[in-house]
């Protein structure tokens, strides 16, 4: 159990996103972003390689679901941070999971593990998964 | 009586000064009339006609066919003016262009101007060209540019516009389809996007 990110994140807040490529498939309207993407909301930044974003109609209108991050993912909220090789990020629950060699840093120890999970609403973050932790002296 | 005699006389006077005085009238009215000019009634369009049958014009052309993955396309334009030297190529005012791909996927693009050549089947459409998609996106850049044969229609001077990933803006687009026949909608040269979740 760690905490992650101070909690309260205010999942309504304007989400920006800067990429270097947007790909959208025109039958299906998924859409890619490739190319050192980087997603801020709040006080959430969440960067990575490659980005595919979930829809879902919700009456009538389309909104994000959720954001599937791969290749050298980096969350960082508040002072908190953590890396990994893929995450997805639901925008409605704001939670995040964080898969693949998973490292968390945090005021000056470092968690390592397979997984972390991360409520952004209550700030807690649970890591799973050959847990090892190290601590700077 | 001399009231008679003195009755006859003002009859007699006024017999003789009423007609006299309606006549001046009547012809004070002419003089006053405004001249009226005949010319005004039929309204005429000063255009010079040997100008009009110089330059040929296609008023509503229309020019479709379908590319070489199976993308429809129709271009319609209010009048366009073919190149005297090479008829297929003309230039064009108010044009829009559709495109169908498969799988439900098209585009509407709408432009004030541009060049349409129907021999290469190639396109320059400028001046506010406004793109939309059945994904969602409703996009404007100044200069689109690219071919009909195989779907392939690229924007280098930057697109702003909205989308479902809310406000957009990038540097480059790209229209394009695949083998089969589906439309791929690329960004590139660096990608904003702005996006306000719906509050529930």
């Amino acid at each position: 159990q760690v905490g992650f990110g101070g909690g309260n994140h205010d999942r309504s807040a304007p989400v920006e996103v800067a990429a270097d490529n947007l790909e959208v498939d025109q039958s299906t309207g998924r859409a890619t972003l490739t190319g050192n993407v980087v997603i801020a909301q709040d006080d959430l930044r969440l960067s990575a390689a490659r980005v595919v974003v979930d829809y879902a109609v919700v009456n009538g209108d389309r909104r994000i679901d959720r954001v599937n991050a791969t290749g050298d993912v980096l969350i960082v909220a508040g002072e908190d941070a953590a890396e990994g090789q893929s995450a997805v990020y639901v925008l409605g629950t704001s939670e995040i999971l964080l898969t693949g060699d998973v490292v968390v840093s945090q005021a000056g120890s470092t968690l390592a593990g397979d997984r972390l999970a991360v409520n952004l609403q209550s700030g807690a973050g649970t890591v799973t998964g050959r847990v090892r932790t190290t601590l700077q002296p | 009586m001399v009231a008679d005699r003195h009755h006859t006389r003002l009859i007699k006077g006024a017999r003789i000064l009423l007609p006299v005085g309606a006549l001046i009238l009547l012809s004070t009215l002419f003089l006053l009339a405004r001249t009226v000019n005949p010319d005004d009634a039929i309204p005429f369009a000063d255009v010079d006609v040997s100008l009009r049958a110089k330059d040929q014009q296609l008023t509503s052309p229309r020019f479709s066919g379908v590319s070489r993955n199976g993308t429809e396309f129709a271009l319609t334009a209010q009048v366009a003016k073919p190149d005297p030297k090479d008829a297929r190529k003309m230039t064009a005012q108010e044009i829009q262009l559709t495109l169908v791909g498969r799988e439900v996927s098209d585009a509407r693009v709408a432009a004030n101007t541009g060049l349409i050549d129907t021999a290469t089947r190639t396109v320059t459409l400028t001046g506010e060209v406004e793109v939309e998609t059945s994904t969602g996106f409703s996009l404007t850049t100044p200069h689109l540019q690219g071919s009909l044969s195989t779907l392939s229609v690229t924007a280098r001077e930057g697109v702003t516009g909205t989308g479902p990933l809310g406000r957009l803006n990038a540097r480059e687009m790209h229209l394009s389809e695949d083998s089969e026949g589906r439309q791929r909608l690329l960004f590139t040269g660096g990608v904003d996007l702005l996006y306000v979740p719906p509050v529930e």
